[in-house]
């Protein structure tokens, strides 16, 4: 309860910065403001996709609830901010190259992970819950992994039209608009890590309470419940 | 009245037909258009110079609405996933629920039968069948 009020908090005065103390880019105007939380939300897509990735070859390794249930949070947290990103990034990229959508290959390798991940919810979602779809869709999470680096690397790699901003060298950031970005990406690493600790913990809740029920139906219980 | 699915389809090409011929000016000028544009030396005309567009100098698209729509998609998305955690929370809860009453149920039934136990035991001991009939629930 105390993270989700101080990532409350820190999302207001995100919004503060990005808006009351940032100021308008030059060549793009108001547009580039979506550049606050588009990038915060692709690395907190990243982090969601690797703590997935890493909790599905953990339950490969150990075939424990706890790992499976935080691969699930990470598929679904990392597929909410690739949707994010998915959709803030052709309406920024509409002002800025004129068109919503272009096959760059950082654009087409989020998108390829986006469908990676979406292909593995479904799989544990209508899969049952079976160890053939469970070990399958980990599998799948661990491709994920790759395709990530496939994904930063691109715009080096192939130089698209994507640009590249944030560096180890600092980028093209104007110091004015430093203080926005990165509280916006410290905001984005409170609200992922919360989104993932409140999935993957109802998903522990739910694992116990199915195998409560199970028991109860074994012993017959729930005929007149 | 009710057309056929024969006369349905035939209208519909004709309709399609009509709208392809209405097009055709427009693909003739555009194949125009591109074979003039060639030089002698072949290159063409978008490579050799440049043409001014007729029609709204400036862009169309405001920047603040996509901006807004940005930032809306982003609410409605974190917000819509905040609130399924709070249905899958609450799903939870009422099955935990559910199974709380159905053990409390039988932990009742457990309890309303063991006192009567010891009491019928030594009339069940006089009975010819040795008491089994009273030792079922």
């Amino acid at each position: 309860m105390a993270l989700a009020t101080v990532t409350a908090l820190m999302l207001l005065a995100a919004l503060y910065l990005i808006f009351g103390v940032a100021p308008v880019e030059a060549q793009m105007g108001i547009v580039q403001k979506v550049f606050y939380f588009h990038v915060p939300s692709a690395y907190a897509m990243y982090v969601g996709w690797f703590v997935c990735a890493v909790s599905s070859g953990m339950w490969l390794w150990k075939r424990s609830d706890k790992w499976d249930a935080w691969a699930v949070a990470g598929a679904e947290v990392g597929l909410i901010f690739c949707a994010i990103v998915l959709v803030t990034g052709p309406l920024w990229a509409r002002k800025a190259w004129g068109v919503y959508w272009t096959w760059d290959p950082r654009l087409t390798s989020t998108l390829l992970g986006g469908l990676m991940f979406f292909a593995y919810l479904v799989l544990r979602g209508l899969g049952g819950g079976g160890l053939a779809e469970k070990r399958f869709a980990s599998a799948l999470a661990l491709l994920g992994i790759p395709n990530a680096g496939l994904i930063h690397f691109s715009v080096k790699r192939w130089r698209g039209q994507h640009p590249q901003v944030i560096t180890g060298r600092g980028g093209g950031l104007s110091a004015d608009m430093k203080p926005a970005f990165f509280f916006a990406l410290l905001t984005f690493t409170a609200l992922v890590a919360l989104l993932l600790w409140t999935r993957a913990r109802a998903e522990r809740t739910r694992q116990a309470v199915l195998r409560l029920e199970l028991d109860a139906a074994e012993r017959g219980l729930l005929e007149d419940a | 009245m009710k057309l056929s699915f024969a006369s349905r389809a035939a209208s519909l090409a004709v309709a399609g037909s009509l709208l392809a011929l209405a097009l055709l000016p427009l693909a003739s000028r555009a194949f125009a258009q591109d074979a003039g544009g060639t030089a002698a030396d072949g290159t063409t005309g978008r490579e050799t110079g440049f043409v001014a567009m007729t029609g709204p100098a400036t862009e169309s698209v405001s920047g603040g609405n996509l901006m807004i729509a940005a930032y809306a998609t982003i609410w409605v998305l974190l917000c819509g996933y905040v609130g399924r955690l709070a249905l899958l929370q609450s799903g939870t809860a009422k099955e935990l629920a559910r199974l709380e009453a159905a053990m409390r149920t039988r932990d009742e039934q457990e309890a309303s039968a063991k006192p009567s136990e010891p009491a019928k035991k030594p009339a069940a001991a006089a009975k010819p069948d040795g008491g089994k009939q009273e030792k079922k629930p």
